[in-house]
């Protein structure tokens, strides 16, 4: 039992040196009579600094921020939760660096002291959850990520399966007059081109989406060899050729008239150029320019691909090298794929891509940088 | 129902003024207009309580809880449904989530909202009886209805009544139903109703 004897002294040094929270006491004058370790760790102020002054004359952010009456309600009985989600921090302390944060977040809880039944002061309890907030932030962070993730799986369902029937309906329409109507020889061919065409386009959705699934699992990979990188670019240039002139888009080339060698996989890079310019085309009205600028450097080659279409505006230009961005009410058809795929093969072959943008209807520019070698060839997944 | 229409009327009154305070409190923390929809009051026998709050909350509920004593003493309880007590606590504090569950730091806001409703209307029928009331400190308690009502009403000898204030917290076009239970003893509730009365009549008079 003797050991016990002087229990409430014992509590009374663990409260003041040991106990993981800030307690502060006063009178029933709010002259400051308890300031722990804790609070001398934290505030900075040691309790010789402290004790005896007045509360509020110690710190008068307490009646800034209106937490006086809190303490005359104390006074009368009453205890107050100061939520942090609420008021952020009861005293401003600095918070751990590794936090980021300006201030320690705190809760605080505001009681009367009492002997027997009379009220003889206040006791006020501060808590600092900087970690749990930090943890609460990212863990929303984490779950409107996955919503958003989730939604956009949702948008390329919906997307897919439209995109993937449109050609489809257009095969099945041509073939059906080509077995039903004996159609002349000139509508044959017709019938014929627009079945190609429109195969093509559902080819390239699926190896669009192929591709993808090659980048997630980590086994995209290129096939390297020595190319010259102005054929590629002419190469994916003539593919988009009758595109931009159907549309009536200017095609802008400014290409070196020399000719040099890089090692790449030349499929993948005509692929990338093929989607820029595809891009820049299907985002530029009639009447605009697409122009391709081909520049070599000691170390790398630079291409630009700059349109003078819709544009891009400053809150979206972080987010479309990711996989089924696409723009605002984008009425072109496409997944949204071509161009997260495009930075993967740029970035295998140990490159960069940036894209820069005046605003929407100020037109868009790609530019790529390319080593005259590429470092790397698999898809780290 | 134990209260004369007199008695009810009165406490209604009281009840208010409490709720009017609670509100300005609300509306100044988080910075938009908060309303809390006039009261309807009634009082049942304790064993009737589990009976009586079955019929508006069901499953799992958000409890803010304290205990007050001196001459007037009992458990006063902010009853919300689970999902209302997630709602009122993102509007409350600007906070979108996607969870339907309350985050500990929503919990501790919570706390906060059911410390004010409850001290603003027990301070008032401490003011009213002239007598000094202690509170402990607000718990917050996310349990199913049954298990809480049992740890309130067992091992009570008095008997005792409970006062249920039924309102709804208005924010930004928004209604989140909540009830207000204070359980007293058979000499409190007597004590309080009596000042009541009294209260009432000087207020006429």
């Amino acid at each position: 039992m003797s050991d016990f004897s002087n229990l409430n002294g014992a509590l009374a040094d663990w409260l003041r040196e040991s106990a993981p929270q800030g307690i502060l006491t006063t009178d029933a004058y709010f002259i400051i009579r308890g300031w722990n370790r804790w609070m001398e760790h934290h505030s900075g102020r040691t309790a010789t600094s402290v004790i005896g002054l007045n509360l509020f004359d110690a710190f008068p952010e307490l009646i800034e921020s209106s937490f006086d009456r809190f303490y005359r309600d104390a006074l009368n009985g009453q205890t107050t939760v100061l939520a942090h989600r609420f008021h952020k921090y009861f005293l401003r302390m600095p918070a751990k660096p590794e936090y980021l944060l300006s201030e320690m977040q705190q809760t605080a809880r505001i009681s009367p002291l009492t002997a027997g039944k009379r009220v003889i002061g206040t006791i006020t309890s501060i808590e600092d959850v900087s970690e749990r907030v930090v943890r609460e932030r990212e863990l929303d962070g984490a779950r409107q990520e996955a919503e958003q993730a989730n939604g956009s799986k949702d948008k390329f369902l919906a997307m897919l399966s439209h995109d993937l029937r449109t050609p489809l309906t257009a095969i099945m329409g041509w073939t059906k007059i080509l077995r039903d109507n004996s159609p002349p020889k000139e509508m044959r061919e017709k019938a014929l081109e627009r079945i190609r065409r429109n195969a093509e386009i559902q080819l390239q959705l699926i190896e669009q989406m192929v591709d993808v699934s090659r980048i997630a699992a980590g086994k995209f990979q290129l096939q390297t060899e020595t190319i010259d990188v102005k054929d590629a670019i002419e190469l994916a240039l003539d593919a988009v050729q009758q595109v931009a002139e159907e549309k009536g888009v200017r095609l802008q080339r400014i290409l070196p008239t020399q000719r040099r060698v890089t090692v790449a996989d030349p499929k993948r890079l005509q692929q990338v150029v093929w989607n820029l310019l595809s891009n820049a085309i299907k985002f530029t009205p009639k009447g605009g320019c697409v122009s391709i600028t081909l520049s070599y450097e000691d170390d790398w080659f630079q291409l630009s691909i700059s349109d003078t279409g819709i544009g891009i505006s400053p809150e979206h230009i972080d987010s479309v090298f990711k996989p089924l961005w696409q723009a605002d009410d984008c009425q072109q058809g496409g997944l949204g794929l071509g161009l997260a795929i495009v930075q993967e093969v740029v970035v295998l072959h140990g490159g960069s891509i940036h894209v820069h943008s005046g605003g929407l209807g100020n037109g868009t520019t790609f530019v790529l940088k390319m080593p005259w070698a590429a470092k790397s060839v698999v898809s780290s997944g | 129902m134990l209260l004369t229409e007199k008695q009810n009327d009165a406490l209604s009154e009281l009840i208010n003024i409490a709720f009017a305070r609670t509100a300005a409190a609300l509306s100044s923390l988080s910075g938009h207009r908060v309303l809390l929809e006039a009261p309807t009051i009634d009082a049942y026998g304790i064993d009737e309580l589990p009976e009586v709050v079955g019929t508006f909350m069901r499953e799992e509920v958000a409890t803010v809880h304290q205990i007050f004593t001196g001459p007037v003493s009992g458990d006063a309880l902010l009853l919300l449904n689970y999902d209302g007590a997630v709602m009122l606590t993102d509007l409350l504090c600007e906070h979108q989530r996607a969870s339907r569950r309350l985050d500990a730091s929503s919990q501790e806001a919570l706390t906060e909202v059911g410390n004010i409703l409850l001290n603003a209307c027990l301070g008032v029928f401490g003011n009213l009886l002239k007598v000094h009331v202690s509170f402990s400190m607000p718990r917050l308690h996310l349990e199913s209805l049954d298990q809480l009502l049992r740890s309130i009403t067992i091992g009570s000898e008095e008997l005792r009544y409970s006062v249920i204030v039924s309102t709804a917290f208005r924010v930004k076009a928004s209604s989140v139903s909540g009830y207000l239970v204070i359980i007293l003893g058979v000499s409190s509730l007597d004590r309080l109703l009596r000042a009541i009365e009294i209260w009432e009549e000087d207020q006429k008079g």
